[in-house]
């Protein structure tokens, strides 16, 4: 019991600081978006009635989803080639995979904007190569936006599946190998199915904060290549629309807690699996 | 162990894709270096006449330095305080019921969850009325909050892992529960606090999204700055703002490194073989 009180006692100040500067105006925006203290879904009705906004949305989910699938495509072999090294080859290789977190955000875009622009290293490279005659737009369309936030997502995939890589046996591989089966029968039978977790949950991690992503959009996306995140700063900061912003901001915060919530249930399997 | 020759085939086509990936990945680290060695005149990917100029430039400008001990400012008051509160926050979640404590670690991991600019406009709204637009006690505030999490799971990743025994030894020799603490627990969860603040600081010092609605004019922060001279102006002097925003955490997590490895050191020294 005295346990009990003192994790009260203890949680009381961290647990105040996020109802005043998190959950509360959270709730707030929730409930500005219905016109609180009234209650109306004019707001969101325009959401679905003009065709702009719609697009924003689509938008949003279909640059997630590609960004998502680019990057498992990427990252799963990455993951799979390091997990076979061994010792100071594959500290190397993960330190460099995760060095690009130590790099400012804002200098992650910039440099990006600097490889794609019409002048810029890409282009340049593509036209000394005799591939193309002129520059190709690569920025200030959703090609731009995708590459630079798959170089900004693949760890969120690559490290939940070079764990859940990790952790199979090696004696299973053997066990399969002795059994008679090739590599690629080991690998659709034994590896592949005890890495689903960990695709499942990076993948899931990787779309939630995609949807989200303001910085990128608005950087090499330019003004007309609005996410939803850009069109709520938008409706903040220009038009001073509050109640349709924050419509905007629950729709977006309803769908990453749902999914988050899903992550969540995916996780705890991925530990079972570890611990067999 | 037979070899088939399809076999190393697609280990040397594995290989290849893999460091293909990880070229992608480091690439914008490798372009910016040397870029920020360009002269005045000229803004080349590899510079003809290298030299030291747009550094001189970044160092000798007042606007910039203020900014830049401005982010700094922040940030170490935002590692203080996300330390003291993730780690009373981490303390109390371990000592709570079993049934509750994933539902607490929910909560705090929220603010990582949540997208930036939810946040933002919600947190713009609510300082409107407080007066604290534009002032860095709002920025400091909601950069602990974004950092909370981090601090939060790395000390309790650290408390879980710790054995309860020395705990209950100091209980039962009469310390009271914050003697304890301070004499038994945190000498503990000093590496596991050193890297959370690590990381509390470079999320603070990093974020731009809060720091865009809530800074003001007057009370810029560096990534703001950064922000508006990459969109509104191209300056060759950005590269060297990258290099020594990159390598500033580099500088602080060396020793942290240093640390940690010597900690590892005394510990597989002092347990039994």
């Amino acid at each position: 019991m005295r346990t009990r009180l003192n994790a009260v006692a203890l949680l009381i100040l961290p647990l105040a600081f996020l109802a005043a500067f998190f959950i509360l105006p959270l709730i707030f925006a929730v409930g500005l978006s219905f016109d609180f203290p009234r209650f109306t879904l004019h707001h969101y009705q325009r959401l679905v009635d003009v065709p702009v906004y719609r697009m924003v949305y689509v938008k949003t989910l279909r640059v997630g989803l590609v960004t998502t699938v680019m990057c498992l495509i990427l990252a799963y072999p990455c993951a799979y080639f390091v997990s076979r090294l061994k010792g100071a080859a594959r500290t190397v290789a993960i330190a460099l995979i995760a060095l690009p977190f130590m790099l400012s955000v804002l200098i992650r875009n910039y440099v990006w904007m600097l490889l794609l622009q019409d002048t810029g290293l890409v282009n340049r490279l593509l036209q000394g190569a005799g591939l193309t005659d002129g520059p190709i737009r690569l920025m200030y369309n959703e090609l731009g936006v995708t590459i630079a936030m798959v170089n900004m997502l693949i760890p969120y995939i690559f490290f939940p599946v070079l764990g859940a890589l990790m952790a199979i046996p090696p004696d299973l591989k053997a066990a399969s190998a002795n059994l008679g089966a090739n590599r690629l029968r080991t690998f659709v039978h034994v590896t592949l199915p005890l890495t689903v977790n960990g695709v499942l949950a990076g993948c899931l991690l990787t779309f939630i904060v995609a949807v989200g992503f303001y910085i990128t959009p608005a950087m090499l996306g330019g003004s007309r290549e609005m996410m939803i995140s850009n069109l709520i700063a938008f409706n903040v900061r220009e038009v001073l629309n509050w109640p349709f912003a924050f419509s905007l901001a629950t729709t977006l915060l309803g769908s990453t807690v749902v999914l988050y919530f899903i992550y969540r249930a995916f996780v705890p399997n991925a530990t079972v699996l570890k611990a067999v | 162990m037979r070899r088939d020759p399809r076999s190393s085939v697609i280990d040397v086509a594995l290989a290849l894709y893999g460091c293909a990936v990880i070229a992608f990945m480091v690439l914008p680290i490798i372009v910016v270096i040397p870029m920020s060695f360009n002269d005045a005149a000229a803004f080349e990917i590899i510079p003809s006449n290298p030299s030291l100029t747009q550094y001189a430039r970044l160092f000798g400008s007042e606007q910039w330095m203020t900014v830049l001990w401005r982010s700094v400012r922040i940030a170490a008051t935002v590692m203080v305080f996300a330390g003291a509160i993730g780690t009373i926050a981490a303390l109390g979640i371990t000592l709570a019921s079993r049934r509750v404590q994933p539902l607490l670690e929910a909560i705090f991991l929220a603010p990582q969850i949540v997208p930036s600019i939810v946040i933002a406009a919600a947190a713009y709204y609510i300082f409107v009325f407080l007066g604290l637009v534009g002032s860095t006690l709002g920025i400091v505030i909601m950069h602990t909050l974004l950092a909370l999490p981090f601090v939060v799971v790395m000390v309790r990743g650290r408390l879980q892992s710790m054995s309860p025994d020395l705990a209950h030894a100091s209980a039962s020799l009469g310390a009271g529960p914050f003697r304890t603490f301070m004499h038994v627990t945190l000498p503990q969860l000093r590496v596991a606090l050193v890297g959370a603040s690590v990381l509390a600081f470079h999320v603070s010092f990093d974020e731009v999204v809060l720091a865009l609605f809530l800074s003001g004019a007057r009370n810029k922060t560096l990534p703001v700055q950064l922000w508006e001279t990459i969109l509104f102006e191209v300056s060759p002097i950005l590269p060297a703002i990258s290099v020594v925003v990159l390598a500033l955490p580099i500088l602080i997590v060396a020793p942290v490194i240093w640390m940690q490895r010597r900690a590892a050191a005394t510990a597989s020294i002092m347990e039994p073989k």
